[in-house]
């Protein structure tokens, strides 16, 4: 069952990944050059909340940047944009209901609080037939 | 005239009787279904479907009284109620109104997140709303009544299984695997049949309002759309196996 969003990294302003799950390995090599220079030109639209994103070889990447901290999933381009807008939004709701804005102005920046984030942001369509797997099939 | 209401009762009394067993299979299968999950959402789905089996049993027995022209004379007692609410159908939307209120627990507990707040008080107060018209909001031989309650429960219907038909079909869009594929595809076609049922009533009962015997070719699809209800739910729910 191939999932919405499929790797995710975040990161704060620093630059520091605060949590990553990455599905494909061979990715973090590939991605981190084309990221950077995008993040550089979609800077300004990041900093208003924005969303951006690119392609690169099968897999589209989103960005997008919420109270200094900066969300980059990527998802396979098959899926429609609505459908991962919506995890992406998610996912953020989620991040801060854990881990409140205020939080980080006495964060010790250790970033083992955040080891079990990936726990909670199952998407909802691999959510959905989990409980449909459980339940009935 | 009268013998006439009787072989169309008698009709329609054999007709439900079939659904009754299609009912019935479904029903098992779930069952069976819950003895190997014994999850809480199986559970709510019998509970459901137990509902349904009700109130198609107790629409079987209404055509029963008339084929065999059974009558209570104790007027404004407890069991000319109890006759009457069965006999004008009120009984079985009271059950079809349980079962749609569950359905919205499944549809919760399955495709969202987490209860919309104001969502879920306007379908509990709705819901009392229409349990409270269909027992109590009666007149023998007040077609409008009927009419009005046969749409009551559409409406509860379609607010209810009209969001589940949005995510079925949004996950039959999003999901690749074929078995999963279908049977999205298979919820989605329950929830339109699901909704026909009561709308079809309803404009059978308009027919009645006018000058008809009933049982006109709206029961008739009425009951097909619970067939074809039935059929969705089993491929939908029973059918497919988890590769896991």
């Amino acid at each position: 069952m191939e999932k919405v969003i499929q790797d995710i990294w975040i990161l704060n302003d620093a630059g520091a990944v605060l949590y990553h799950r990455v599905f494909d390995k061979k990715v973090d090599e590939q991605l981190f050059g084309a990221l950077m220079s995008a993040l550089n030109l979609l800077a300004e639209e990041l900093e208003r909340g924005g969303l951006s994103n690119f392609e690169l070889k099968d897999k589209k990447y989103i960005i997008t940047k919420h109270h200094g901290i900066l969300f980059i999933v990527n998802s396979s381009k098959k899926i429609k944009e609505k459908k991962v807008n919506e995890e992406i939004k998610s996912i953020v709701d989620k991040f801060f209901t854990l881990y409140p804005n205020e939080m980080f102005k006495n964060w010790n920046n250790d970033v083992s609080i955040f080891a079990d984030f990936g726990n909670h942001i199952k998407d909802s369509l691999q959510d959905t037939i989990d409980k449909f797997e459980k339940a009935f099939w | 005239m009268v013998e006439l209401i009787i072989l169309l009762n008698f009709i329609g009394m054999i007709f439900e009787l079939f659904i009754i067993i299609f009912a019935a299979v479904l029903l098992i299968l779930i069952l069976k279904k819950y003895f190997i999950k014994h999850h809480k959402l199986t559970r709510l789905l019998l509970i459901i479907f137990i509902n349904y089996f009700i109130a198609i049993l107790f629409s079987w027995i209404s055509k029963v009284f008339v084929v065999l022209q059974l009558n209570v004379v104790q007027e404004g007692s407890i069991i000319v109620w109890i006759y009457n609410i069965i006999s004008d159908f009120r009984l079985s939307e009271f059950f079809v109104t349980i079962a749609i209120f569950l359905s919205y627990i499944l549809k919760v507990n399955v495709f969202e997140k987490g209860y919309n707040i104001l969502q879920k008080y306007i379908t509990i107060l709705y819901g009392i709303f229409a349990c409270v018209y269909v027992l109590f909001i009666y007149e023998n031989g007040n077609t409008l009544l009927d009419i009005i309650a046969f749409l009551i429960v559409f409406i509860y219907m379609v607010m209810v299984y009209a969001p589940f038909l949005r995510r079925s079909i949004e996950s039959y869009r999003s999901v690749e695997e074929k078995i999963y594929k279908q049977a999205f595809l298979s919820l989605a076609i329950m929830s339109i049949s699901f909704m026909l049922i009561f709308l079809n009533f309803a404009i059978d009962r308009a027919f009645i309002f006018l000058g008809s015997p009933g049982f006109t070719v709206f029961y008739y699809l009425a009951w097909i759309s619970a067939i074809v209800g039935i059929f969705g739910a089993y491929y939908g729910y029973i059918r497919p196996k988890s590769s896991e």
